[in-house]
């Protein structure tokens, strides 16, 4: 089984929406890492409905959140003095004064956890206000360490002698007797290393019965981390909770990549509605139509709605997924020595395989365009025919004609269909814009279903003669396509 | 006549000064141990260095050397290795996220007198910041064991006053040792850029880049692994319209030799962080101003004072007072003998 693989991830852009969750703690920047596709659908449902409670608090309980975020944002990772504790080591003042941190840290988290009573589930805190206890024994509270004095009574007193000598050191200036005291001191020094590794020993033995419930507090503190940094994301990015259903149903899908890119230039970015439901959807349209876009922005809210997080789009139903793979010309694997044709079939073999025995999303884009229209027209039908009855959830795209087949749902770009032309021409001759941006600004990316059997828009040739072809090549063109 | 009181008047006033060393033994530790007996009981010291510099033995010379001794109360930011080479009683405060090749940077407190060894981080963004938590910490007066190596990449110059120290051991040749000196403050007070432009291109690509062009109408920007024997480099990006060559790195004797031979050197200044970063003997500035090529920095030095160690721990010393007079009447500036003040 398998899901998108780098590339895929990095062109549809979920690369750039992870750059967006901002995680605070170590344990969560580790968990972050570590995040796929859900494998249980209770553990996903469940994980979404957390998000849900945390967003439905984020702003009642503000000061709450603040509190949390702050002592996330300080807390340090302890998990290698844990581990040399369990393995039986001595830990040093440096390792015990980062547990102290971490402790009295995490008993402020879970103060503040209480305090939203949110009951999220699987996620508990202990307490361990006894460790906060055991590395505070002077009581005061603070987050720093020693190896304090009340440890141990010979400490205390090995430190008096020492502290006096040096007193006596620094006030005096004759050599013989800065030598001799010099002497002492260093005797002292030792003694004192001595009896502070004898209490370092004994807390690290201490702590080694307390390493499960600080363990277990790592761990909440990370996923207490991840869940509030993917709340925060769907606030500020304006998401919406993916609903698991029977079928895959997107209303107004976008892309915050290529929406960004669009309005930095000024232009608008159109929202994608589409159902998909067991079998094969096919989309047809016009060349620089975004139907590419599309199976990007489907395959994008699918992985992140399957990997607990909300989506890009203003509703979004999905069916629990064992694989989502998606297959496109561009693919930097098919580089390597086979031609585009030969790794798009390997590829749809390996997928072919799946679908015997698993359900998932399939999206292929532009299957066989590197190939003759007429055997790729060929092969596609027969892959949508295939396709169709597997109990799959398949979205091509194609601009061959004459592939589609009566029982399939089928989506058209609208394109240059509605475009006022006499606007075109005019935004064609701004030297502001290039051919290409006026073309995209003119471009309507909406999804139309249409039922029967259509004939894909002829959109290549009016793009051709708009990027300014020559003239010659239209005619002749216009010419063969009457005949 | 200046005096050490000058010295000491103008540190309570810029409050972060650091040490550097001309070379090894030149009695740079000594100074600083001075520096915080003169401050014991005045104000709340904080310590730390740039990098490692200087072992417990000098490695080469097997000579022991002296070691920083600082007071109860004193706070020191030095890396892990070096913390728990320590002798005094500590108090953890912090445990800074930035790493050195030595382990974590980690903020202690003295509870105790006794020996530290201090080794911070190389990366002058990086001293800045471990100086502002030790003010944060309490620390009223700071000071940096600054290294003048090739090797650091940090400047002393992010602290607000610079403090040399100069010795016997840098030669046996007397008029060597005081050329060498006068040469090194030459170089250290090389002067600010005035044109806040270039300082802000500096700031804002010298992290990526360690060369940048600047041309009359165009930039160019250049990874380097190094800038010591990237002089072909340099060279093959020069034209008539160069007006700075902006450096992150370490210039020496090597480099300004090749850039005299071009044409273009005297169309050009080069823009370095600030005066530690210059490598020159005696004279080479002096023909590269010839050729009409300007050397400026983003931050000039505030050279406090120098410090001279009369003794070299190979055996040899200087007449004390020849040498203090020697360097008195070419600089101006408070010199004093640490071997005389710390008896």
């Amino acid at each position: 089984m398998s899901f998108l693989d780098e590339y895929t991830k990095k062109m549809i852009g979920l690369d750039t929406v992870f750059d967006s969750l901002k995680l605070l703690s170590p344990y969560g920047r580790t968990l972050k890492k570590s995040i796929i596709p859900y494998k249980d659908e209770a553990k996903l449902k469940a994980e979404l409905d957390s998000i849900e409670t945390i967003l439905c608090l984020i702003k009642s309980k503000a000061q709450v959140f603040f509190e949390i975020e702050k002592a996330l944002g300080k807390v340090c990772d302890i998990k290698s003095s844990i581990n040399r504790c369990l393995a039986g080591d001595t830990l040093d003042d440096i390792e015990l004064y980062e547990i102290k941190c971490f402790s009295i840290l995490s008993e402020h988290i879970k103060g503040n956890y209480i305090k939203l009573n949110a009951m999220l589930k699987e996620l508990y805190s202990k307490d361990i206000s006894d460790v906060v206890r055991l590395l505070d024994a002077d009581g005061k509270g603070f987050e720093t360490f020693h190896i304090y004095d009340e440890y141990s009574v010979k400490l205390e007193e090995i430190r008096r002698t020492k502290i006096n000598i040096e007193k006596e050191l620094y006030g005096t200036k004759d050599i013989d007797l800065i030598a001799t005291l010099k002497a002492k001191r260093l005797k002292l020094v030792h003694a004192e290393q001595k009896e502070e590794l004898k209490v370092e020993q004994e807390l690290s033995k201490k702590l080694i019965a307390r390493s499960s419930d600080i363990s277990n507090n790592m761990d909440f503190i990370g996923r207490i981390d991840l869940l509030i940094a993917k709340a925060r994301l769907a606030e500020d990015e304006n998401l919406s909770k993916p609903e698991i259903s029977e079928i895959l149903q997107m209303k107004n899908g976008i892309n915050p990549v290529a929406k960004a890119f669009l309005e930095e230039k000024g232009l608008k970015f159109t929202p994608i509605t589409m159902e998909l439901s067991k079998g094969v959807t096919l989309i047809t349209g016009a060349n620089m139509g975004g139907k590419t876009i599309s199976l990007g922005i489907v395959a994008l809210n699918t992985y992140l709605a399957q990997m607990g997080f909300y989506v890009y789009a203003e509703s979004f139903l999905f069916p629990f997924m064992d694989f989502v793979y998606y297959v496109s010309e561009d693919m930097p694997s098919f580089s390597d020595g086979l031609s585009t044709f030969g790794g798009e079939v390997l590829k749809v073999k390996e997928i072919i395989k799946e679908t015997k025995k698993f359900k998932g999303l399939i999206l292929i884009d532009e299957f066989a365009r590197g190939t003759n229209p007429e055997e790729g027209s060929n092969l596609i039908k027969a892959l949508i025919k295939y396709l169709n009855n597997t109990s799959s959830i398949s979205l091509l795209t194609t601009h061959f004609d004459k592939v589609i087949l009566c029982n399939i749902r089928h989506y058209q770009v609208r394109g240059l269909k509605d475009a006022n032309l006499k606007d075109l021409e005019e935004k064609l001759s701004d030297k502001n814009y290039s051919a290409i941006e006026a073309i995209q600004s003119k471009m309507d990316y909406t999804l139309d279903e249409v039922t029967g059997i259509t004939e894909v828009p002829k959109d290549a040739l009016n793009i051709c003669r708009m990027l300014g072809l020559d003239a010659q090549i239209i005619n002749y063109a216009e010419e063969y396509y009457k005949k | 006549m200046f005096t050490m009181n000058d010295i000491l008047e103008e540190i309570k006033k810029l409050k972060i000064v650091s040490i550097i060393g001309m070379g090894k033994n030149v009695g740079k530790t000594t100074t600083m141990n001075y520096l915080i007996k003169q401050f014991w009981g005045k104000a709340t010291l904080g310590l730390t260095s740039i990098g490692l510099d200087g072992e417990k033995f000098d490695i080469l010379s097997g000579y022991k050397k002296p070691r920083i001794y600082v007071r109860s109360g004193t706070l020191i930011a030095t890396a892990k290795t070096s913390l728990l080479k320590g002798d005094f009683t500590r108090e953890i405060l912090r445990t800074l996220p930035r790493s050195t090749p030595m382990g974590k940077v980690i903020i202690a407190r003295a509870l105790s007198d006794g020996y530290v060894e201090l080794a911070g981080p190389s990366i002058s963004r990086e001293i800045s910041f471990v100086c502002n938590t030790l003010k944060e910490l309490g620390a009223e007066i700071i000071f940096v064991d600054g290294a003048l190596s090739r090797k650091s990449l940090a400047a002393p110059g992010v602290t607000k006053g610079v403090l040399l120290a100069t010795g016997a051991s840098i030669s046996r040749d007397f008029n060597e040792v005081i050329s060498a000196t006068i040469n090194t403050v030459e170089l250290l007070q090389t002067k600010e850029e005035e044109n806040s432009e270039i300082i802000n291109i500096y700031k804002d690509f010298s992290k990526d880049y360690k060369l940048i062009f600047i041309y009359t109408d165009h930039m160019n920007l250049i990874k380097v692994d190094s800038v010591i024997g990237s002089s072909k480099e340099i060279l093959n990006n020069l034209d008539e319209t160069i007006r700075y060559v902006l450096i992150n790195g370490v210039v020496t004797d090597n480099l300004i030799l090749s850039i005299i031979k071009s044409p273009y050197a005297k169309f050009m200044k080069i823009v370095l962080e600030d005066g530690t970063k210059l490598f020159l003997s005696p004279g080479v500035l002096n023909k590269l101003h010839a050729v009409g090529c300007e050397i400026s920095v983003v931050k000039s030095i505030n050279l406090i004072g120098i410090t001279i160690n009369p003794y070299s721990p190979e055996g040899y010393e200087f007449d004390k007072t020849a040498y203090l007079e020697e360097l008195k009447s070419k600089l101006n500036y408070p010199i004093l003998n640490v071997m005389d003040v710390i008896k």
